[in-house]
């Protein structure tokens, strides 16, 4: 029988890599939150990977990071670390999903655990052999930050430092038959798919498609997978207004508008599951969203969403919006889908305390600061809404300061702003550190224009 | 506390034995040892595993330049680290600096007195510390193991013969395989999941396949004194060296004694060359005979019509171009004149051993077989064109260890690859088998122990690398088939040329 591991430290784990690991916008529909100082790849039957800033977040939530007293080279040293088994279980099985539970089971029956440091040195271990609690990843020595490094009751030639990589010797999942099940929310009424039972559907094709990056990069292929439309189509109407919200298996969202899914001047939406011939792996499957097509559309990275789980109908129809950034000499655009992206791999929280109504409203949304950090040398920030409203702030206080957000969401249920909101509103925590000085919420944000 | 090495003054040999066989692991330690005491371990080592002293070089006014000397990862125990280390000599107590001087060790000899003039003595980086008196060391001892090894190509049984003389001396358990295809088995084990050694034997070409593999481990972490730059080339991908390089063999001209007059070297061009074997033309001997299918002897060819670098800067290869045209041109009229007849090696080496052929173009791994069958012949580096003044680039096709990602035992492996590249392993075994050394302090004491060194040794700086890039592989087949093409006269040269271009292009 499988036993598991769960413990509330890992729960809390899991709530730290959403909560805090993001760093960066990812506007590659990346599923996966980057972070922030050194990282470890972690592979396993899925890929995943642990930032400076994960580790730095799990030791303020919780209790899981541990402080013990080793000897190396004649010294006794304090080595302060997670124990293997957290790390280890983001990627020992195939649920990408949150919290994260260490397979004791598998550990106990024995696979390989292969460590590699930046100069490449690589180790080998056999789980039979080490206690997954009782070795660490250790980020600090002695108190002083450090690389990351293994430490504890291992070998010597286990302590690899300067860490880059842990691989898992657990085979990948079988992806042509794993038990991975796409579920379709419309209306409230639920259907599931493996992906045997898509590929063998009627609206199942394989053709040309591709995407480009924010780095400018396009990837090509000849994707196969069953034709959005006409699944949904198989419970509703899809028209112009419709709009649909997918969801990945690591919560990323995406939502999408019926004009976009039916252009299909170029080529057909489908939920991908095939790559060039091969099924995808987790991540950037087992479902991706792409366009394909005898033409060889080419889509945005960012609207082709990747580890798709779930979609969900919202509705009511898709609203797009238009957030206009005026830096110095440039103009940027960002559009629903755009922020949405921000939104779903920095979300931040905040409630604001609304002074005439004296009530507390959750809303949520992507700090300022995140959304502008690409960007420097301004020195104030104005916020303009709709009507001509605009407040100006110090960029000072709005610098590293998460509790100043521009909110998309409110309520307990994250749904869109009301109308008298829309687009964007301009919120901050009625508990915040520092409330920069002279703001004031604005409603209907659709420009900012950075001051120099 | 300093002198568990000292405890050692009044054990017996079978003590020194078993001191390297420490099986639980255990922490740092500090160990002293006095010259007396190293003396002792020099001749234990000696008698027991075969462990003798060998030539050392040494940098700067010393005299002698070469000291007979066996490094400390022969003469101590194995170390998983080092710290602390220090020696007294005559002059008083010097304390080495350094992160890794376990890492050092191969590279750290002790010369058993009376050694030099001042009596025993410690090289270390070339450097000579005269009047040794003492060793001193904190560490970790290395537990010990065992270790698979895979191993292809010449000398085999000499490698074996060498890690087991080192693995006898530590107590390590060394399985060395000798597998046809290392680097494609080690390439379809990792895939399939299954058991890998620790350290396999590969050639430069299996880089890239290995590397897409996931198959090994970078080597950057580890430092190969003297390493020729041409190996460092051979293993290194992305920036990143992949295997450390072991020995190579260059390419050279075989002739027949008795068919052809002693050439000079001295003025040696392609002209020399065919005017020497159309001596020939007419009697029932073939003047050249070489592998002209094999893309290994167009590239010496299309080097010196002009050709710069076999890769190009986008991974590819090109043939399609003036310098490999002219190559295949010079070599067709070869052809056609009689005085080349392209032929695969088995029924070249034949023809070559009856006495039937006068000169051939082959690999130097073939000259201990051709001693050994008693053949008559000379050896030349390859010529110079005459007409652009470069020479024909021998293919250096380097052989190295590398070692698996996969390894339990990296340190210990570690300690192979350091004790195979020591001066002790490279000196005998590329003495034996005609190799070059990787290794440039030693090449020049290398050469003069071989009839032929001092010519391989010329073919080296004008040498041609088999680089690690996946493109070569799909050069040599593609080229392959149309090379036999041209050389049959069923296909233009190039024609022959713009369907490889066409092809390789295709495969990219």
């Amino acid at each position: 029988m499988k036993t598991t591991t769960r413990s509330g430290l890992l729960l809390l784990l899991a709530l730290a890599v959403a909560g805090g690991a993001a760093a960066q916008v990812d506007s590659v529909s990346s599923a996966t939150p980057a972070g922030e100082g050194w990282k470890v790849t972690l592979i396993g039957v899925r890929n995943a990977e642990l930032w400076q800033s994960d580790l730095e977040e799990w030791k303020g939530r919780s209790d899981v990071y541990r402080e013990v007293e080793l000897e190396k080279k004649g010294e006794l040293n304090v080595y302060g670390g997670i124990p293997l088994s957290a790390v280890v279980a983001m990627v020992d099985d195939a649920d990408g999903g949150m919290p994260y539970v260490f397979q004791a089971d598998l550990w106990a029956a024995g696979y390989n655990v292969t460590l590699t440091a930046a100069d490449g040195y690589s180790y080998t271990f056999s789980t039979l052999a080490v206690s997954a609690d009782d070795v660490l990843l250790v980020d600090r020595i002695d108190g002083e930050p450090v690389l990351p490094q293994i430490a504890g009751s291992i070998t010597t030639s286990g302590w690899v430092r300067d860490l880059a990589e842990i691989e898992i010797g657990l085979a990948p999942v079988s992806l042509e038959q794993n038990d991975f099940e796409l579920v379709l929310d419309i209306n409230g009424r639920t259907s599931a798919y493996t992906i045997p039972g898509m590929e063998a559907m009627p609206v199942y094709v394989e053709d040309m498609g591709s995407y480009t990056n924010s780095y400018g990069n396009t990837f090509e292929a000849v994707w196969g997978g069953v034709k959005l439309v006409p699944l949904l189509q198989q419970f509703m109407e899809v028209t112009p207004e419709t709009s649909i919200r997918i969801i990945a298996m690591d919560g990323y969202e995406m939502s999408y508008g019926g004009d976009m899914l039916l252009d299909q001047d170029d080529g057909d939406w489908i939920l991908a599951f095939k790559e060039n011939g091969e099924y995808m792996p987790e991540d950037p499957g087992y479902i991706r969203l792409v366009k394909v097509g005898p033409q060889n559309p080419n889509i945005t990275g960012h609207a082709s969403a990747r580890m798709v789980k779930r979609i969900v109908t919202e509705g009511e129809p898709f609203r797009d919006f238009v957030l206009t950034i005026v830096e110095r000499g440039a103009t940027e655009v960002f559009d629903r889908q755009t922020m949405q992206s921000g939104v779903s791999v920095n979300r931040n929280r905040v409630s604001y305390y609304d002074r005439r109504n004296d009530v507390e409203v959750p809303y949520m949304g992507l700090s300022v600061w995140r959304l502008l950090e690409r960007l420097s040398g301004y020195r104030a920030v104005t916020f303009e809404a709709s009507d001509g409203f605009s407040v100006t702030l110090d960029n000072e206080e709005l610098e590293g300061n998460d509790d100043v957000i521009l909110a998309m969401y409110t309520g307990p249920d994250d749904r869109l702003l009301d109308a008298d909101e829309w687009p964007l509103r301009l919120v901050w925590d009625r508990d915040a550190a520092v409330v920069p000085e002279g703001i004031k919420s604005v409603r209907n944000v659709v420009k900012i224009v950075l001051v120099y | 506390m300093i002198g568990k090495g000292s405890r050692l003054k009044n054990r017996s040999s079978l003590a020194f034995a078993l001191f390297s066989l420490v099986l639980l692991p255990v922490t740092g330690e500090d160990f002293a040892f006095s010259t007396r005491e190293l003396d002792t371990l020099a001749d234990f080592v000696s008698r027991e595993f075969d462990l003798r002293p060998y030539d050392v070089p040494v940098n700067g006014p010393a005299t002698p330049r070469i000291l007979a000397g066996i490094s400390l990862l022969e003469l101590l125990p194995l170390m998983e680290y080092v710290y602390d280390f220090r020696i007294v000599t005559q002059e008083g107590e010097i304390r080495f600096a350094g992160d890794a001087p376990a890492d050092e060790w191969g590279e750290i000899f002790f010369v058993p007195g009376p050694g030099g003039p001042g009596g025993p003595a410690l090289v270390r980086g070339g450097v000579v510390h005269p009047g040794l008196q003492e060793i001193r060391f904190s560490g970790e001892r290395l537990e010990t193991g065992a270790l698979e090894i895979w191993l292809g190509w010449e000398g085999s049984t000499e490698l074996k013969r060498e890690m087991e003389r080192f693995a006898r001396r530590h107590g390590i358990t060394v399985s060395a395989v000798t597998v046809p295809s290392p680097d494609t088995k080690l390439a379809a084990v990792v895939r399939a999941r299954g058991p890998l050694p620790d350290l396999v034997m590969i050639q430069s070409s299996g880089v890239e396949s290995l590397l897409e593999a996931r198959g090994l481990q970078a080597l950057d972490y580890l430092e190969f004194p003297g390493l020729v730059e041409q190996g460092r080339a051979a293993f290194t991908l992305d920036g990143h060296l992949w295997a450390m390089p072991f020995y190579f063999d260059t390419q050279v001209v075989y002739y027949n004694r008795d068919l052809i007059p002693a050439i000079s070297v001295e003025g040696w061009t392609l002209d020399r060359m065919e005017r020497a074997a159309g001596r020939l033309l007419g009697t029932d001997s073939h003047p050249m005979v070489w592998n002209a299918y094999s893309s290994n002897w167009l590239i010496p060819f299309q080097v010196s019509f002009g050709k710069v670098s076999l890769v190009d800067a986008d991974g590819g290869v090109t043939v399609d171009d003036r310098p490999t045209l002219e190559a295949l041109h010079y070599l067709l009229r070869l052809q056609e004149e009689g005085l080349l007849v392209p032929m695969e090696r088995d029924g070249m080496d034949a023809l070559f051993i009856a006495g039937k052929v006068g000169m051939m173009l082959s690999g130097s791994y073939a000259i201990p077989y051709l001693e050994s069958l008693g053949v008559n012949f000379g050896v030349l580096p390859y010529p110079v064109n005459q007409e652009t003044g470069r020479a024909v680039s021998s293919l250096l096709d380097f052989k190295a260890f590398a070692m698996t990602r996969q390894t339990r035992h990296p340190v210990l492996a570690r300690r192979m690859l350091q004790h195979l590249y020591g001066p002790g392993v490279q000196l005998r075994f590329c003495s034996a088998l005609e190799k070059l050394s990787v290794r440039g302090d030693l090449r020049e004491l290398a050469a003069s122990r071989s009839t032929y060194g001092a010519v391989l040794e010329r073919t080296v700086e004008s040498g041609t690398v088999i680089p690690p890039n996946r493109a070569y592989g799909v050069y040599k087949n593609t080229m392959w088939k149309l090379l036999r093409f041209a050389f049959s006269g069923q296909m233009p040269p190039e024609e022959a040329l713009r369907a490889g271009q066409a092809l390789m292009d295709a495969d990219r």
